[in-house]
C-alpha cells in the first residue's frame, strides 16, 4: 500500500512537471523527422543534382505502342484488327492504352504505366519549378553554360509536353509557374487557350530553348560528364524541330479555323515554321550532326537487332527506352502472325489495304496516275520500294523456319488469313517495326529494339516543304528565307532517298495538287509512326471520304502465284465528323469550371 | 513510449468519485519508415450516486504530426449521463425489473487519411535514373529529384460530433432484456485526399489533402436477449438485433458544374449511379425512334436497353447516369439467434440479413472477345422472346447498353450456422478414462442463401468488379467428436 501511495506521488510530480512544459515543446515533439528532409539546397543546388531534377521529365515521355501488353496507337486509316477499333467508330473517348488513365511512377522502368495526359501536367509543374528555382537567388551554383543546359531543357519540356497535350486535346491553359496549393485555380486567368494560342507560347519555349541548348550534349561541356550517351538528351534541334512543328500545326487549316475561322492554312504561321525548319536544316547541314539514313539502313531508323539501338543520324527524338524486353512484347507481338507464338493471341494489327495505296510505284507516280502503270490486276507489283520494306504481301518469305509459318498464305482460306487466330483480316502484315522477313526467328526477335520515332529528319523536310508552300507568297517553288531548298526540292530529299526519282512536273503546277503529293508522301514515309491521325485533323481532311474506308483485299491464289479473284472488300467506314478534331476532355474535368470546357461536340 | 497515468477512486457515502488522467508520447515505427510521433492528453472523471444518477465526462487533447504548428493539437470532449430509474423508490419492480436511460454526447477527432504523413508540409524526394544511354538498357548518371508531396499548410483535424440516446429494459430479472440505441453524427472538417477534390489537371501534382468534406449519419439499433432455463431439463435462449444507419453527404468538394444528381452531396457516401434501362428495343422502329447515344449509336440492335435520357439534351451520354436504389453498404442489417438446450442435446440457428442494399455486378459477356457466356444471358431477348430477363449477347460490338441492368438488389437472408450437438459430460462411463467432456456435433455455415444477387459474395473489393473481389462464400457441414480431459 505504501509502495502504492509512494508511486502515485511520483506519478503527480510527472504528470505537474508535464502540464509546465510549455506547449511549443509539444508541438515540436510532433516535427517531422529531420532526416525525412531533403533541402531545396540537396535538390537544385548545383548541376549534379539539378540536371537529376530535370532528367525525370524524360521519364514521362510516352513510348507510344507500349503502353499496354499490347496498345492501339494509331487512330487513323492506317490499320485494322481483327474487333472493331472504337477510334474508328467515332468512339473518341478510350485510352487505348495511350491517352490516359495511370498514375504517375517516373522510376519503376515500365513504359506500360506512362500515358499522356497524367505525365504531361506533372512534367509541367516540373518545368515550371525548374525554370523557378534555377533563377532563385543563392540556390544553384554553377556555370553560365551549365544554367543555360538546364533553363533549356525545362523550356523544351515545357512546350513539348503542352504540344503532346494539345495535339490530342486542342488548346489548354499554358501554366508559365508554379502553382500553390492554396491558390484558386478555377478562374478565368486559367480558361482554356484555342490550340493556335496554346502553339504561339509553345514556340516561345522552343525559342528559347533552341537559344539556349548546345548543338549536341557530346560537344557541350556539361555534356562531357555523359560523353557519348546524350543521344536523347534535347539539343538546339530538337527545339528547333518542335518550334517548327508547333507552328505548322497552329498553321494548319482546322486549327486556323478554329482560331480565325478560316479553312486555310496561316500564312505568316506557316512562313514562321518554315523559318524554323530552315535554320535546323541549315544547322544539320553545317555541323553534321543529324543527316537522313542511306536507303541502304533506312530500316535503322525504326529498328535494329542484337539490342542495338535504332534511330542512325537521322532520328532526332526517339522515345526513352523503358524496358527493352518491351519490344517483342509490346510491339511485335500484335504486329507478326499469331502463329509466330509471339503474343497472347488476342490482337492482329494490320495495313488496311485502303491505306497500303498511298504506296505510289516505283516510278514515283501515285496509283491513280494514267501513267503509273499500275496493274489492278498485279498489284504488288512494281511498287515504290518502300512499300516491299514496310508491307508483307501474300507469297513473301516472311520466317527463316521451315513450316507454315515460312511463306506468308494471305489469300482467302489461306493459313495466315482463315486459320489462323487471330487472322490477318486485310491480307498483309506491317513490317515496319516487326520485320518479319527471310531471316526472321524468334529469338531474333527477342533481341529486336523497334521504336516509333518523335521527329526525324525525313519529318523535317516534309514539314519544311508544306510550311514553305503554303507560306506568304509561297508555293512548291518558293523557299524559306533562311535555307537554299525549295519545297519541291526538299520533298525530293526524302523521295529520292526511297529511290524514287523526282516530283515529276505536273504535280508542282500549283500549291493545291503539289499538298496533294505531300499528304501521300507523309502517308508513305511516316507510315504507322503516328503522324496519320494528327495529319489528317490539322489538315481538316479526317473525314475526307477518300480517307474513311478501311478495307481488305480478297484474292484467290493463281497457279503462279499471283493473286487472281481480286475484289476489294470495306471492312469498316470509319466515323469522323467535325467533333472528331480533338479528343474528349475526361468528364470530370470540365466540369470544376467554365473556363475549362469539354472540346465542342462531346 | 512513455505516458503517464494518474488514477483516483473514492467513495463518499453514497457518493462514488473516480478520476483518471493520462499523458502520453508515442513514437512507432516499422521497416524502413520514420518515426510516427504522437501525444495525447486524456482524463476522465466518473460520479454516481446510490448508482441511481450516473455522471462522466472525458477530455482528451491531441496531438498529432499530421499538422502543421498551430493546428496539431485540439481538444476533443465528451459527457455522459445515466439514470437507472429501476433503482428509484418510486419503480415498483415486478415483471419488469431493469430501467435505464443513457444519454452521451461528444467530439472525437481523426488525423489518418490513408497513410499519408505530415500533410501539412511540402517534401522533396530523390532516387530513380532515366533511361538515358547509348546502350538500350543504359541509365543515366544524374539522380532523380522530385517533388513528391505538396502539403497543405492549413491543415487540421477532421472532428464528428456524435450523440447518443439509450434504453436498457430488463424483466424478469434479466431472462429478457430490451436495449435500444439511437445515435446522430456529423462529421465536419473531413479529411480529403487531393485526388478527390475539385483540383483541376494543369496543377500538375497530386493536390494536398484539405479539410473540405462534412456528412451526417443517424441510425438506431434495438438488440433482444433471451435466456431462460424453464426447468431442470429444458433451456431456451435467443437473440435478435436490428440496426439501421443512414447518412447523407452535406459537402464533398463536388465540382460546381456537375448536374445535383450527380453531385455526392445530398445523397449517401457510395450512392449507386446508373444509366437507366426502360425495357427494349423489341424492333427496328424502336430503335431508329430512340434517343441516340453518344457513342456507337449506329450498333444499336433491337434486344437492347432503350436508355433514359434522363437531363432531356437529347443524346444518351454518362451525363445520364443517375442515382438508383441505395449504396453498396446495407442501411438495414438484423441477426437472429435461437438456441435451445435438453439435458445433453444442444440445438441453435443463427440467421443473418441485411436489406437496402444495391450491388454492381457486370457479367458482361464475351468480355474481352473470351467466348464466356454468364448465367443471366439464359434467358436473352429474341424476336420471339420479347419479354426475356436478359439483352441479347453480341460477339465483339461495343455498346450493349445495358443501362441499370448489373444493378442487383444486393439484399440477402442467410442461415449462417445451425448445430446439433450432444454432450456426455455427465457420463461416469467417461470419468474413469479421465475424459471429463465429449460432445459430438454436427453444424454447418451458410446453409442457405436467400437472395436477388447472381453470385453468393456479401461483398466485393477491389473496386466491386464482377471479375475481382472476394471469394463466393463457402457453404460447410461438421461432423465432429469433441474430446476435453
Amino acid at each position: 500500500m505504501n509502495f502504492y501511495k509512494s508511486l502515485r506521488s511520483k506519478a503527480c510530480i510527472g504528470a505537474l512537471l508535464a502540464l509546465t512544459v510549455p506547449l511549443n515543446s509539444c508541438e515540436d515533439y510532433l516535427d517531422k523527422a529531420p532526416q525525412a528532409d531533403i533541402t531545396e539546397k540537396d535538390a537544385f543546388g548545383n548541376f549534379l543534382s539539378f540536371q537529376g531534377f530535370v532528367e525525370e521529365m524524360y521519364n514521362c515521355i510516352m513510348d507510344p505502342n507500349k503502353g499496354g501488353a499490347w496498345n492501339a496507337y494509331l487512330f487513323a486509316d492506317e490499320t485494322l484488327n481483327n474487333y472493331p477499333y472504337a477510334f474508328d467508330q467515332g468512339n473518341y473517348w478510350g485510352n487505348s492504352g495511350y491517352f490516359f488513365g495511370q498514375t504517375v511512377n517516373t522510376r519503376d522502368n515500365n513504359s506500360r504505366t506512362k500515358r499522356i495526359w497524367e505525365y504531361a501536367w506533372y512534367a509541367l509543374r516540373k518545368a515550371n519549378l525548374a525554370l523557378e528555382k534555377i533563377d532563385e537567388p543563392d540556390l544553384f551554383e554553377g556555370t553560365e553554360e551549365e544554367k543555360n543546359h538546364i533553363k533549356g531543357q525545362a523550356h523544351f519540356f515545357r512546350g513539348w509536353f503542352y504540344f503532346e497535350l494539345c495535339r490530342y486535346w486542342g488548346g489548354m491553359p499554358y501554366i508559365d509557374k508554379v502553382l500553390t496549393p492554396t491558390e484558386e485555380m478555377t478562374t478565368e486567368e486559367f480558361k482554356r487557350l484555342t490550340f493556335q494560342e496554346t502553339a504561339i507560347k509553345m514556340a516561345q519555349d522552343f525559342r528559347a530553348a533552341a537559344d539556349l541548348l548546345p548543338n549536341h550534349w557530346d560537344l557541350s561541356g556539361p555534356g562531357q560528364r555523359t560523353q557519348g550517351h546524350n543521344r536523347d538528351r534535347f539539343n538546339k534541334f530538337h527545339a528547333l524541330g518542335y518550334m517548327g512543328k508547333a507552328l505548322l500545326y497552329a498553321a494548319s487549316p482546322m486549327i486556323n479555323e478554329e482560331a480565325k475561322g478560316s479553312n486555310t492554312f496561316d500564312p505568316e504561321l506557316a512562313k514562321q515554321a518554315a523559318e524554323a525548319f530552315g535554320e535546323l536544316l541549315t544547322l544539320a547541314d553545317q555541323t553534321g550532326i543529324y543527316s537522313l539514313q542511306s536507303w541502304d539502313n533506312w530500316t535503322d531508323n525504326f529498328w535494329r537487332w542484337n539490342n542495338e539501338r535504332p534511330g542512325g543520324t537521322e532520328c532526332i527524338m526517339v522515345p526513352v527506352i523503358f524496358d527493352r524486353g518491351r519490344v517483342r512484347w509490346s510491339t511485335v507481338g500484335a504486329t507478326v502472325p499469331s502463329s509466330f507464338a509471339m503474343n497472347s493471341g488476342t490482337n492482329a494489327d494490320v495495313p488496311a489495304h485502303s491505306f497500303t495505296k498511298n504506296y505510289g510505284m516505283a516510278n514515283g507516280l501515285p496509283l491513280d496516275d494514267p501513267e503509273s502503270g499500275y496493274n489492278p490486276n498485279d498489284p504488288w507489283a512494281g511498287r515504290d520500294p518502300r512499300f516491299y520494306r514496310d508491307i508483307a504481301v501474300d507469297g513473301d518469305k516472311i520466317h527463316s523456319a521451315a513450316g507454315p509459318d515460312q511463306f506468308a498464305q494471305l489469300y482467302n482460306g489461306g493459313y495466315h488469313r482463315t486459320t489462323i487466330n487471330p487472322p490477318s483480316v486485310t491480307g498483309y502484315y506491317a513490317k515496319r517495326y516487326s520485320p518479319i522477313g527471310p531471316d526472321w526467328s524468334n529469338s531474333r526477335a527477342d533481341g529486336l529494339q523497334a521504336y516509333v520515332p518523335y521527329l526525324r529528319l525525313a519529318d523535317i523536310y516534309l514539314m519544311y516543304a508544306e510550311a514553305v508552300n503554303f507560306s506568304t507568297g509561297g508555293g512548291p517553288k518558293a523557299k524559306s528565307s533562311n535555307y537554299s531548298l525549295t519545297a519541291e526540292e526538299a520533298l525530293n530529299k526524302v523521295r529520292n532517298r526511297a529511290q524514287l526519282p523526282d516530283i515529276s512536273t505536273k504535280y508542282t503546277a500549283s500549291k493545291e495538287i503539289f499538298f496533294e503529293e505531300l499528304i501521300r508522301e507523309r502517308a508513305v514515309e511516316l507510315a504507322f509512326e503516328g503522324a496519320r491521325f494528327c495529319d489528317l485533323r490539322r489538315w481538316n481532311l479526317n473525314g475526307d471520304p477518300r480517307f474513311l474506308d478501311k478495307t481488305a483485299i480478297d484474292f484467290d491464289r493463281g497457279p503462279d502465284g499471283k493473286p487472281v479473284n481480286i475484289r476489294e472488300r470495306v471492312i469498316i467506314t470509319r466515323t469522323a465528323e467535325k467533333k472528331h478534331n480533338w479528343l474528349p476532355i475526361q468528364v470530370n474535368f470540365t466540369r470544376m469550371f467554365k473556363d475549362f470546357p469539354q472540346n465542342p461536340g462531346w | 513510449m512513455y505516458q503517464f497515468q494518474l488514477n483516483y477512486a473514492r467513495q463518499f457515502g453514497d457518493h462514488n468519485v473516480t478520476a483518471m488522467g493520462l499523458a502520453k508520447r508515442e513514437e512507432y515505427a516499422k521497416g524502413s519508415m520514420f518515426k510516427n510521433f504522437r501525444e495525447d492528453w486524456v482524463f476522465r472523471g466518473t460520479y454516481d450516486y446510490k448508482t441511481k444518477y450516473l455522471f462522466e465526462v472525458n477530455g482528451a487533447y491531441n496531438g498529432s504530426e499530421q499538422f502543421g504548428p498551430g493546428y496539431r493539437f485540439d481538444f476533443f470532449p465528451s459527457v455522459g449521463l445515466g439514470w437507472v430509474i429501476s433503482n428509484e423508490s418510486f419503480f415498483k419492480a415486478g415483471v419488469f425489473d431493469h430501467f435505464k436511460l443513457r444519454y452521451s454526447v461528444g467530439k472525437v477527432g481523426d488525423d489518418n487519411i490513408s497513410g499519408a504523413r505530415w500533410l501539412y508540409a511540402s517534401q522533396l524526394a530523390f532516387g530513380g535514373q532515366a533511361r538515358l544511354g547509348e546502350q538500350t538498357n543504359g541509365t543515366s548518371p544524374y539522380s532523380f529529384y522530385r517533388e513528391s508531396v505538396v502539403g497543405n499548410p492549413d491543415i487540421h483535424w477532421e472532428t464528428a460530433l456524435k450523440a447518443n440516446y439509450g434504453i436498457e429494459l430488463g424483466f424478469w430479472q434479466n431472462a429478457l432484456n430490451v436495449n435500444i440505441d439511437i445515435y446522430n453524427e456529423e462529421r465536419t472538417d473531413i479529411l480529403m485526399t487531393g485526388a478527390q477534390r475539385n483540383v483541376p489537371p494543369f496543377f500538375g501534382a497530386t493536390p494536398p489533402s484539405a479539410n473540405l468534406g462534412r456528412v451526417k449519419s443517424k441510425g438506431f439499433e434495438i438488440e433482444v436477449n433471451f435466456n431462460k432455463q424453464l426447468n431442470a431439463f429444458w433451456r431456451l435462449w435467443g437473440n435478435a438485433s436490428f440496426s439501421r444507419n443512414t447518412n447523407k453527404i452535406i459537402f464533398r468538394d463536388d465540382a460546381p458544374l456537375l448536374y445535383d444528381y450527380q453531385k455526392q452531396a445530398g445523397y449517401p457516401i457510395g450512392q449507386t449511379r446508373s444509366q437507366i434501362s426502360a425495357g427494349f428495343y423489341n424492333n427496328w422502329d424502336e430503335v431508329y425512334a430512340s434517343v441516340p447515344t453518344e457513342n456507337n449509336d449506329l450498333q444499336k440492335l433491337p434486344g437492347y436497353y432503350n436508355l433514359v435520357d434522363f437531363n432531356g439534351d437529347g443524346v444518351i451520354k454518362a451525363d445520364d447516369s443517375a442515382p438508383v436504389g441505395y449504396s453498396g453498404i446495407p442501411q438495414n442489417t438484423g441477426t437472429f439467434t435461437l438456441g435451445a438446450d435438453l439435458k445433453g442435446l444442444s440445438f441453435s440457428v443463427q440467421f443473418y440479413g441485411v436489406a437496402n442494399v444495391n450491388r454492381v455486378i457486370p457479367f458482361n459477356n464475351y468480355l474481352n472477345n473470351t467466348d464466356i457466356l454468364f448465367g443471366h444471358a439464359r434467358d436473352y431477348w429474341s424476336k420471339d422472346n420479347p419479354n426475356a430477363s436478359s439483352f441479347l449477347p453480341r460477339w465483339k460490338t461495343p455498346g450493349e447498353n445495358a443501362g441499370n441492368y448489373f444493378v442487383y438488389d444486393a439484399s440477402f437472408l442467410r442461415l449462417r450456422n445451425a448445430e446439433i450437438a450432444y454432450s456426455f459430460d455427465r457420463s461416469e462411463h467417461l470419468k474413469k478414462k479421465n475424459i471429463s467432456n465429449m460432445r459430438i456435433f454436427l453444424n454447418g455455415t451458410n446453409l442457405f442463401f436467400w437472395s436477388k444477387l447472381p453470385d453468393d459474395r456479401e461483398g466485393t473489393y477491389d473496386g466491386g468488379g464482377a471479375t475481382t473481389g472476394a471469394y463466393p462464400t463457402m457453404r460447410r457441414i461438421n461432423l465432429g467428436i469433441d474430446f476435453s480431459f
